[in-house]
This record gives C-alpha cells, structure tokens and sequence, in this order.
C-alpha cells in the first residue's frame, strides 16, 4: 500500500521537499518505514533522520492522525494514510 | 485540560484593583471568565520569559498589556541590526545597548505600574533553577536547545508550568507543559535535533504570531480561562495558514519527568 509522508520544519528543508510517498507492507514497522524514507532521500534527510547505526534518531517526532506516536507502536495503515516527520523547533 | 494555578482559599491573598487598573483593563475585564477576580489574578501573578526576542518580546509586550504583574526577563547580549526584523521591544537607536535594559524601558513605556526584573544572562544549567524560582510561570522563547533543556529540567523540578513556544522559517509550534500531567520537552525529544543551527529563518510576523499565542496561553493559566494546551501540540504553517492542535504523549522512560507525580 502507498503512504504519504510529509515532512515538516528542519526535516522539510533538508528533504528538499514537502513530503513523498512510500509503498509499505501492513507488517513494516514505523522505524522501517522512515527508514525507507530516509535511503530514498537526500543525504542530509538521511542524516537527519537517522544515526551512525541506521536507527531512527530520538529527536526526530513522528504524527499520524494528529497524535504523536513512538517509533515502537503498531499502526493501522491502510493505503493514502500521511505520517508527518518533523523535530522540535527552538527559533524565537 | 484548565490548568488553575491558584485555588479559590487563595483568593482573599490577591491584590485589589484601584481605579487605575480599572481604567485601563476595563475592556479585557469584559471577557467572559476574567473580570475583577481574572484581573487580579494577572496582577498577583509573575512570569518568566526566557529571551525578549521575537517571541519572547512579543510575549513580555503582551503580558505587560494585559496587565500581569511582574514579569522577570532573561537575555543576555546586546542589540544587533540582525536583531531588528523581529525584536519588537529593541529599538534602532539602541543597538548596542542591553538588550533587557532596552526592553525594560519598552514595557514600563506602556506599563508603567509593571515590576520589571531583568536578568542580562541567558537561561543555562547554572542559573535556571534560580530563574524559575522567582516565577509562578515560565515562558521559554529560547534559539537553543540547551537553554530549553535546561528551563524543562527546572520547571519539572518546581513543578511549574511551562508555555513552551518556539518558530522556525513560517512555521510556528506551541504547547504547555504542566510537570505530572504532560509531557516534558524532554519526552518529546531527549536530544537536539541534529540538524538545529543557532541561525533561522526567521519573519517577525512568524515570532509575533507565536508570541501573541504563547501569551494568550499565559492569560489562560492565570485566570483558569478556557482550555490550555497542556497535553496538545498547536503547529502553524504561516506559509499555508495551516494550523494543527496535535496531541502529544508522556515518555514513559523520559529521565527528566519519569518519577514526576
């Protein structure tokens, strides 16, 4: 099935895009997943998103349906469902 | 999620208005949920904002108009052409000058009653706790991750509440954290991003956006008026107008707030 990723803030500027899609299967983790996104991306995207040993990095937050979810939770995707990548942000 | 930080036996502790305040907050004391008793309560009350930049300036401007009592500024440094896009309580004929001298005369121009403590440091592992202390609300409009770390840690440890704001390009996020009922800074991310640089992109109109939010949200917990977003992330996109009140969740491992009842 086809997912939407959008990205947001830092991640967007570095993906150098708004977002992208991403064809998972129903049993792919969410860490999977990104990793997907990230070996697709650019190299700074990948950086981002990912650390020296390829596992997602703890700062990066992950949306779906309006509600932060952790990278170990089980999520019912079906096809056209969005997960928005994004970090905290620290401009004032 | 209301958030009231005082119970109504503290009432009879809360300053009187005189018909100065009432001259000047009359309009606001119209609003549903404030009058006497909500003005009052902004008068009794003391906020620290961490940095008087665009956010944080716009969030001092907004809490000296609304009357808040004391307000207790932290930011070091002196003002800057670079500062001037969007650091509303600066002036062009104070670059060079201390940025929270400079700002003190900005807020008691307009507020002349205001208690304005200033603090020419920025927030660090040495001095939050002692910062935090001398407020009943904490506003953290800092540009680094290590000012906000440090800020959580101390806010978590005096259980005091926290209008965690920030900005980024035409971006904007918000949300409140209330120590043992939400998440902590830390639980969203224990670690800066990786991509962070101390220099953004950055509209004043972005910061003032973010700061008259964050603000509004001080007003709330004062007065106990409305729902915070204790427990909700509010994300803008000032690019698109779109806007997203997201929910966010405790980090059941997070080192800062696990043992935080």
């Amino acid at each position: 099935m086809l997912i939407h990723i959008k990205f947001e803030s830092q991640v967007r500027r570095l993906a150098g895009c708004e977002g992208t899609s991403v064809d998972v299967l129903a049993s792919d983790s969410l860490e999977q997943i990104v990793c997907e996104v990230a070996k697709a991306g650019t190299e700074s995207l990948r950086s981002a998103l990912l650390d020296e040993q390829e596992s997602l990095r703890s700062s990066i937050l992950i949306f779906f349906d309006c509600e932060l979810v952790s990278k170990e939770q089980k999520l019912v995707l079906q096809d056209g469902s969005e997960l928005t990548l994004t970090t905290l942000i620290s401009g004032g | 999620m209301s958030e009231r930080i005082r119970r109504d036996d503290e009432l009879d502790e809360l300053p009187a208005l005189d018909e100065w305040d009432r001259s000047i907050y009359e309009w606001q004391m119209w609003a549903e949920g404030i009058g006497e008793l909500g003005q009052r309560k902004l008068k009794a009350a003391s906020v620290l904002v961490s940095r008087v930049g665009g956010v944080g300036g716009t969030v001092a401007y907004q809490l000296a108009a609304a009357g808040v009592g004391k307000i207790i500024l932290a930011h070091a440094g002196q003002i800057r052409h670079s500062d001037l896009n969007r650091q509303l309580l600066m002036t062009y004929e104070g670059i060079g000058q201390s940025r929270v001298e400079v700002a003190r005369t900005r807020l008691l121009a307009l507020n002349p009653r205001l208690d304005v403590e200033i603090h020419a440091e920025n927030v660090n592992e040495s001095n939050a706790e002692k910062l935090v202390h001398k407020a009943t609300i904490v506003v953290d409009c800092a540009p680094l991750f290590s000012e906000r770390f440090a800020m959580n840690r101390a806010i978590v440890n005096q259980r005091k509440p926290m209008v965690e704001c920030a900005m980024y390009e035409y971006e904007g996020s918000l949300t409140t954290i209330v120590p043992g009922k939400t998440p902590c800074l830390a639980c969203l991310s224990p670690v800066a991003p990786t991509a962070w640089r101390r220099e953004f992109p950055v509209f004043g109109a972005v910061s003032g956006t973010v700061g008259c939010l964050a603000a509004m949200e001080v007003i709330k917990l004062i007065t106990g008026v409305g729902e915070s977003l204790a427990g909700c992330m509010l994300t803008m996109d000032l690019s698109t107008m779109a806007f997203s009140r997201r929910k966010i969740v405790k980090n059941q491992n997070c080192k800062v707030c696990k043992d935080c009842a």
